[in-house]
């Protein structure tokens, strides 16, 4: 697929259709975070977006400790990415929420079987909110011999990093030798988020072809940011899946994950995204109404 | 509006791998017409543009915790309306039916009466379809059926434009407020969907397309239609703006799989958004 609206200098966001990105990831009744979040990114950036359910929760943002979750067997996993991989295809497989080893395993199965046609961006859902790690040492082991390995980007948190890595992370300095690191564990680029280190810049660090890049944004004082993270790495997934350069893709979800939280402003601290501002208004037609006996 | 300001819609239906039906068309649906969705999921199936190879049925408990927990997170003002589709069994039709008692407000709901998918697999038991009817169908703003599905619903046989309007009136007589009965499965090149509701009838009019490309279209429409519901919309004003959002979807499909391929739920992007510094030139 080539994207049109890709040009040197100067890009608008998409004004249409193009690429496809399978997300891999839990499902949020919420409906900020998980497949929702992705598809609402995707769909904002004019990708088709197509999903394997992990596991079903009711509020991401609170599970485990408050919100229950139903996982979904490997097996089920599996054959969600091989119906969608065998038939409509994708040229991005993103993966958020996965818990336990033996879907890590299903998951980097039906990666290999498409390796070379499908870039892979991981987004290591790793941590609660609070920092409670969600994965077992077997997942994490997994994760990182089977999964990891693969990944064309990584988008970690600082704490996902941090977990990672075995490093304590506590400024910009500190970041960028964690992403370099981190290239070691396979992933081509590294994408590290900022935004949990304070202050009225929220500083990310980018790894590409081997060369860290720092990337600043003044901090946009929104209530909290359940859902950003994930818009930011399925951003960069739908980027990449219209044939951009990931350093591309990477500024291309900034710039709408920023649009998305202004559009929101004010509108509560529930859901700090609305992806809503990308759209124009749809005008309907008028029906044509029957009197009581009927005119035709 | 609800109370955040956001007109979101609560969908409670199946998810399709695919992304062209299911709670993932009324995701997009809903976010490509400026609302916000929150899902009940109600089963997994695993499926793509040549039909469902599985089922995951959700826990019952757990419809009724993913519903509950949006009302309770949300508040029942932070949800402007409800769209339901999947709903496979009587139980499923129970729990939804009492949850939304439970909710206890009079909210604009949108049933889609899920029966079989486009590749022909039945997504609602047969035992079930009376459950839909004296549960859910009372409750509806607005039900959706097709005309297969608007047959099983009424009894009747539907063959004409004049049966359509007639069995609108009947599934109105069963409860429902208002039955928009799509005439997509009669030949002739006009297609026409009927609203009967009670300002009487309106028809709408379309010539007929000629694609695949047609999977998903019920579900993007109920959503389309509760989107509008939540952002304040007059039902036939709600029902006009989805019907156009399908077609269009319809008409730049990106064709994909072999197939019923999706829709272009995206088809709605501005042109005029904002632009970004391109840093590496050409493609990766």
């Amino acid at each position: 697929m080539i994207d049109q609206a890709c040009k040197p200098g100067q890009m608008p966001l998409p004004t249409s259709l193009c690429g496809r990105v399978l997300a891999v990831g839990a499902s949020d009744a919420m409906g900020r975070g998980g497949v929702q979040g992705d598809m609402k990114t995707l769909t904002a950036l004019g990708v088709f977006c197509a999903t394997a359910v992990t596991g079903l929760i009711a509020d991401l943002s609170r599970a485990p400790a408050a919100s229950r979750i139903v996982d979904v067997p490997a097996e089920t996993v599996a054959a969600q990415m091989a119906s969608v991989l065998d038939d409509i295809g994708a040229d991005v497989i993103k993966t958020g929420w996965l818990r336990h080893a033996d879907v890590i395993e299903a998951v980097a199965e039906q990666v290999e079987r498409k390796a070379g046609r499908a870039l892979l961006v991981v987004d290591p859902d790793m941590l609660a909110p609070g920092g409670a790690p969600l994965l077992d040492a077997a997942a994490i082991q997994a994760f990182k011999a089977r999964l990891l390995v693969k990944a064309t980007m990584l988008t970690p948190s600082i704490g996902e990093a941090a977990v990672l890595t075995g490093m304590s992370i506590d400024s910009v300095d500190d970041m960028v030798q964690a992403a370099m690191m981190l290239t070691t564990l396979g992933p081509e680029v590294i994408y590290l988020k900022g935004r949990e280190i304070f202050g009225d810049t929220v500083t990310d660090v980018i790894v590409t072809d081997g060369e860290p890049h720092i990337l600043e944004a003044p901090r946009l004082h929104a209530p909290r940011t359940t859902g950003a993270g994930t818009a930011l790495a399925s951003g960069i997934a739908g980027g990449l899946a219209r044939g951009l350069k990931p350093r591309d893709a990477v500024e291309l979800a900034r710039l709408h994950v920023r649009e998305a939280i202004i559009a929101a402003l004010g509108t509560g601290d529930l859901n700090p995204l609305d992806h809503g501002y990308a759209f124009a208004r749809v005008q309907g037609s008028a029906p044509r109404w029957l009197t009581e006996e009927g005119e035709r | 509006m609800t109370a955040d300001g956001r007109a979101r819609v609560l969908i409670i239906a199946g998810s399709d791998s695919g992304g062209g039906a299911g709670i993932q068309a009324d995701v997009k649906a809903v976010t490509a017409l400026g609302a916000d969705a929150a899902t009940a999921v109600t089963a997994l199936t695993v499926q793509n543009t040549l039909g469902v190879t599985g089922v995951m049925e959700t826990p019952i408990d757990f419809i009724a915790e993913q519903m509950r927990t949006v009302f309770d997170r949300y508040g029942v003002q932070g949800v402007g309306a409800l769209k339901s589709g999947m709903l496979h069994s009587v139980d499923v039709i129970d729990t939804v039916a009492d949850l939304m008692r439970e909710a206890g407000a009079s909210l604009p709901f949108v049933l889609d009466p899920v029966m079989v998918a486009k590749g022909g697999a039945r997504l609602l038991r047969e035992d079930a379809s009376q459950a839909l009817i004296d549960r859910l169908l009372p409750r509806a703003t607005v039900v959706t059926p097709n005309l297969p599905e608007a047959e099983v619903l009424t009894g009747m046989k539907i063959a004409s434009l004049d049966d359509m309007i007639r069995a609108g009136r009947v599934l109105r007589r069963q409860g429902a407020s208002a039955a928009l009965v799509k005439g997509g499965h009669l030949t002739g090149d006009r297609l026409f969907d009927v609203l009967v509701c009670a300002d009487g009838v309106a028809v709408f009019e379309d010539s007929r397309l000629e694609t695949r490309h047609t999977h998903g279209t019920g579900c993007t429409t109920a959503s389309a239609i509760a989107a509008g519901l939540a952002q304040g919309m007059t039902l036939v004003d709600a029902v006009a703006r989805a019907r156009v959002y399908v077609r269009t979807a319809m008409e730049t499909a990106p064709g994909l799989g072999a197939g019923h391929g999706p829709l272009n739920h995206a088809h709605p992007l501005r042109n005029d958004r904002p632009t970004l510094s391109c840093f590496a030139s050409g493609r990766r």
